[in-house]
């Protein structure tokens, strides 16, 4: 479909990424003097939203993105938005990230939908950036990257016709195709029969496309976990309980410091005939995710 | 008035395209064709007039060159004199099969050439005309195939060039046997109408300007042209000197539907603000000006519509798709 469909996607879902985190980060907030070491103050908040921004707007980043391209697989831009939430000191546990995903993929779907005419797209956009500009407004260089987009955006869809922004439209709304969660009841009662083999697989691809510098977590998270839910009990009743046909299947990558998993690996590759093309859908976003772990 | 019939399941949802269900009644074996593009994939179906489903069966899009699995724009049955082909539209090339879909008669390529790599490569907009198919392309070039009485001896005879920019859709009607009769209407992304006559080479007789508005979908009729725009517009022209006879404001968000039953005049008009509206169209005994009035209005409810077409050539029932919705919906009036 059309080819510059991208980066009108991934900064509104940012955006809309940014507006949940915002609300949850205020709604957990304690006054600086009273919290503790392990809770989350306004200095945080603001913290790990100029770490995400500033991340979001890299510019080169934001040059590979703008670049005339297809639209990555949704298991891809999943992964990308997995990093970005964690481009900071603030961790989200598997079920307070897929939640964060589905409200944002969610509320963005209905604002296209609901708008009049395929070239209000670009205003929505905008809507998200004014709002960002928001969050950084102590922070000028943050800010100057922000305002560099804005005039990439103006530069890159000021001029065309209402036929281009109606192929845009559609091809959105192709990926957002029968997505159809409920993002009030994320409570279902199904089991999940985990696959150890496709967890391998996974943690393997995310080796092949570069590992990122993760500190492996040992025992307890230290001190900064951001919960999606009201309870913690909640947060983990949803990860046991989100069916198969919703699991994102993140890329999750984890340093490869485990023998005894390296062992197993090079079992279980020894067994892969490699007869076949990689999987499309890892080549494509391969650059940007690349260019995510040097950040 | 209209109710509401049974609605027919699909396997996979509507893609939001405009145009996109197209229907064929086969009044010798009672029976109802849908097709309706998904995505990667079209459905194409058949039903009892009641509506229960009968058989099913899907379609990809021809792979060719890139990364991801193409994309479908259109699918449309195209009634020749001596058969009926099915053909598949997408980013990849131009799909023809026999009127069941079981066998792929013939595969044309679209070559991307020197476009830029800042545009979509595509094909769109689907009509027969006599014994040729003709589809539209994204630069705006009309290709024309001629079709044999049976068998995939297909030959592209002609590349019509008229527009500028990707076409959106094509409509035809018989030639009413005079000479230089308008049989032939192309609409693109600009809103502009061509309007031809057919041949051994086609000709071009007119050019109705766009006013910046895509024009998604176009009608043709016993000479008048109606086209529906992106701003709620159906607007009714005289084929032959593309004078503009009556201008409706007729939908609040962009049309993305037309349909014509024959044998009664009626317009169907299908909207993005999730109405569905009949006209009749006829024409003034005394002026010879085009006239319309307003039959019905059906609303939708909570439905991205994306396609409508009638089910009979009087215009007596409805059938519609609609963004994300798994089934046909289909009306019929009482």
């Amino acid at each position: 479909m059309s080819v510059r469909t991208l980066p009108l996607l991934f900064l509104n879902l940012g955006g809309e990424m940014l507006y949940i985190l915002d609300q949850r980060l205020r709604a957990q907030n304690i006054p600086g003097d009273k919290a503790r070491k392990d809770e989350w103050t306004e200095v945080d908040r603001k913290r790990v939203l100029n770490d995400i921004i500033s991340t979001m707007f890299n510019r080169k980043f934001m040059e590979e993105l703008f670049k005339p391209q297809e639209l990555y697989s949704k298991k891809a831009l999943r992964t990308v938005y997995n990093r970005l939430a964690h481009a900071s000191i603030m961790r989200l546990n598997q079920a307070s990230m897929d939640k964060l995903y589905d409200l944002m993929t969610m509320a963005f779907k209905y604002q296209v939908l609901l708008c009049p005419r395929p070239k209000d797209v670009l205003l929505v956009t905008f809507n998200h950036l004014d709002a960002i500009k928001g969050f950084i407004q102590d922070s000028p260089t943050i800010l100057q990257q922000v305002d560099e987009t804005f005039r990439q955006l103006t530069e890159t869809y000021g001029t065309l016709s209402a036929g281009e922004f109606q192929l845009i439209r559609q091809t959105l709304l192709i990926f957002f195709q029968d997505l159809h969660i409920r993002t009030m009841q994320l409570f279902l009662q199904e089991n999940i029969v985990p696959n150890p083999l496709a967890k391998e697989e996974l943690n393997f691809l995310a080796r092949l496309m570069g590992g990122m510098e993760i500190k492996k977590p040992s025992g307890p998270e230290p001190g900064f976990r951001l919960n999606l839910f009201t309870t913690d009990e909640e947060e983990e009743h949803a990860a046991l309980s989100r069916p198969e046909e919703l699991s994102y299947e993140i890329i999750n990558i984890q340093a490869m410091q485990d023998q005894q998993r390296k062992e197993e690996l090079a079992r279980i590759m020894g067994e892969f005939e490699i007869a076949e093309q990689p999987r499309q859908s890892s080549s494509k976003g391969d650059d940007l995710l690349a260019m995510m772990d040097e950040l | 008035m209209f109710r509401r019939e049974r609605s027919i399941p699909l396997r996979g949802s509507a893609a939001a395209l405009c145009n996109n269900l197209s229907v064929l009644q086969l009044p010798a074996c009672n029976l109802m064709h849908y097709a309706v593009v998904h995505g990667p994939s079209a459905q194409l179906l058949s039903a009892a007039p009641e509506g229960v489903p009968l058989a099913q069966r899907q379609f990809h899009a021809k792979e060719g060159a890139g990364v991801s699995p193409p994309l479908i724009t259109q699918v449309h049955w195209c009634v020749l004199p001596f058969r009926v082909l099915l053909v598949l539209t997408s980013h990849r090339g131009i799909q023809m099969y026999e009127s069941d879909g079981s066998i792929m008669v013939y595969w044309h390529a679209l070559d991307s050439g020197d476009t830029s790599s800042v545009q979509a490569v595509f094909a769109r907009g689907i009509a027969a005309s006599g014994h040729f198919i003709c589809v539209g392309t994204w630069t705006g070039r009309v290709l024309v195939f001629d079709i044999p009485a049976k068998g995939p001896n297909i030959v592209l005879s002609e590349e019509l060039a008229g527009h500028q920019t990707p076409v959106t859709d094509i409509a035809t009607e018989p030639a009413q046997g005079q000479d230089s009769v308008a049989d032939m209407v192309t609409a693109d992304d600009s809103g502009l109408l061509c309007v031809w006559r057919s041949g051994s080479e086609f000709t071009l007789l007119t050019r109705i300007p766009g006013f910046g508005i895509p024009c998604p979908s176009v009608q043709l009729w016993q000479g008048i042209i109606a086209a529906g725009y992106g701003n709620g517009q159906v607007r009714l022209y005289e084929a032959t000197t593309g004078t503009l006879h009556v201008q409706i404001n007729a939908h609040a968000r962009a049309i993305c539907a037309l349909d014509l039953a024959p044998e009664a005049g009626k317009l169907l008009s299908a909207a993005e603000d999730t109405f569905v509206h009949i006209w009749k169209l006829s024409r003034s005994p005394e002026s010879g000006y085009i006239e319309v009035e307003h039959c019905h209005g059906e609303c939708i409810s909570d439905t991205q519509v994306c396609g409508a077409r009638f089910c009979d050539p009087t215009g007596s029932s409805f059938a519609v798709t609609g963004y994300d919705l798994a089934e046909i919906l289909r009306y019929s009036s009482v």
